[in-house]
């Protein structure tokens, strides 16, 4: 049986497309992921629907306080987009942190969470922003925030009819600063062994935090918020103990997810030298809000 | 079986067959143009490089039906009438070429980065072919012959 293939110019003809054999179907934006797993044969889909068709579906709207991204928005076209860089630069080095140039310039942030990786790169950025995912199916439209959508490794709670058409976040205040960490076992080309997405607030014109958001993948069945950093810090000058702190804290957050993993002894070390890293170029940085 | 209309190498063709083919498979196989090559199929390891609308994609990762409408550039579409692209020459020059098998997905990542920016520093280099594995060379004299197709 061959496989057919659709390419909709529209959301009523994508999800009219899906419903016909929601269980049978996938989705292709990217590719980068969906081709691998077609031709190992790990998903036999009746139907391909193609989606980077749509119009509207690769369009990045920044307006005073929200960010607008549609699904099929690549990784080169966030890590090219001067003001996210300027506003959310977590999003960007997420971003520019995926795979390679090839890679980058066909994945896509939808197909980056519906993909469901565990070391997905842009999820721990996005989560980080309180993103709202949203959805559209035969039934209707709805939206979610990421940590609902989330599940497991390769699993969303999206019903199978439901594709993901755009993405929203708040842009963060005047004095907040974000940045995000990958360790992988090289510097391109690499899944992630564990990334760290960081939002700190501080109040104005201080360095005393009000709000620290962390977001942590790859060490989990899915990436999630990490609340103990902020609960140490809220309230606290950000100085070299406090950073200390903030890193053992999430070491022994590491330590305590992994458990008996084999890599738990080499994860919880190193999610230290990632923390300091992410906390230093939040201090450092060029880019949001002084 | 489809029909699909691209144009490859500043040519329009078509086209027939499973919409299911990847764009190396085509490529390759049907069109006979060799110089793409297939080092993972899995995108790991851009062998198999090549430009779609000027950008560098792994053909491997690409289903024959996304090139509709699009323009493909492969390491053949480079020279023309036996005349090399400058980065091909320098990569003779520089010696940067050994077994020859990443070559023409190295070129195309450079070509790429050269459609953007004219005078890349030697980091944004080394960013542009991150995605291009070399087994032989140790990519020193390939970053090299880059920076000497800029320069002139």
């Amino acid at each position: 049986m061959e496989v057919a293939y659709y390419s909709p110019v529209s959301w009523e003809e994508a999800v009219k497309l899906l419903a016909e054999d929601a269980d049978h179907s996938k989705i292709l934006a990217g590719g980068t992921d969906l081709i691998i797993q077609l031709k190992q044969k790990n998903v036999k889909p009746a139907a391909i629907i193609d989606i980077t068709r749509i119009p509207g579906i690769r369009d990045i709207s920044v307006n005073s306080n929200e960010v607008c991204l549609g699904s099929a928005v690549t990784f080169t076209q966030v890590a090219e987009h001067k003001v996210l860089r300027g506003k959310v630069p977590v999003l960007t080095e997420a971003a520019e942190a995926v795979g390679s140039p090839q890679i980058r310039n066909r994945g896509t942030l939808g197909g980056n969470i519906a993909n469901a990786s565990p070391a997905a790169d842009v999820v721990p950025a996005l989560l980080a922003l309180d993103t709202l995912v949203w959805v559209r199916s035969i039934r209707g439209e709805r939206k979610l925030k990421l940590e609902d959508v989330l599940v497991a490794p390769g699993r969303t709670n999206l019903a199978a009819d439901e594709v993901i058409t755009k993405l929203s976040f708040q842009i963060p205040g005047e004095n907040t600063k974000s940045a995000f960490v990958k360790l992988g076992r090289r510097n391109a080309l690499a899944i992630a062994r564990m990334n760290l997405a960081l939002v700190v607030t501080f109040e104005a014109g201080t360095r005393i935090t009000e709000k620290v958001v962390m977001a942590l993948g790859a060490v989990g069945p899915t990436a999630y918020l990490y609340r103990g950093v902020h609960e140490a810090l809220a309230g606290r000058q950000l100085t070299d103990e406090a950073i200390e702190r903030a890193a053992v804290l999430t070491s022994e957050e590491v330590a305590a997810r992994l458990g008996t993993r084999s890599t738990a002894h080499y994860k919880k070390e190193a999610v230290k030298g990632i923390v300091y890293e992410a906390f230093y170029r939040i201090l450092h940085s060029e880019y949001g809000a002084q | 079986m489809a029909k699909y209309s691209f144009i490859l190498n500043g040519k329009r063709v078509e086209w027939e067959g499973s919409p299911t083919r990847t764009l190396l498979q085509v490529l390759r196989e049907d069109f006979k143009l060799t110089g793409t090559k297939e080092g993972c199929g899995k995108g790991e390891c851009g062998a198999c490089t090549v430009l779609i609308d000027g950008e560098a994609v792994n053909s491997c990762l690409v289903l024959i039906p996304q090139v509709e409408g699009h323009e493909v550039l492969t390491i053949e579409g480079l020279s023309k009438d036996d005349q090399l692209d400058r980065l091909q020459e320098s990569f003779i020059s520089e010696g940067a070429i050994q077994c020859g098998y990443c070559t023409p997905g190295m070129i195309l990542s450079a070509k790429a980065l050269l459609l953007k920016n004219s005078k890349p520093s030697r980091a944004e280099i080394k960013k542009a072919i991150s995605g291009n594995l070399c087994r032989c060379t140790g990519y020193t004299k390939i970053i090299t012959a880059v920076e000497k197709a800029c320069s002139e």
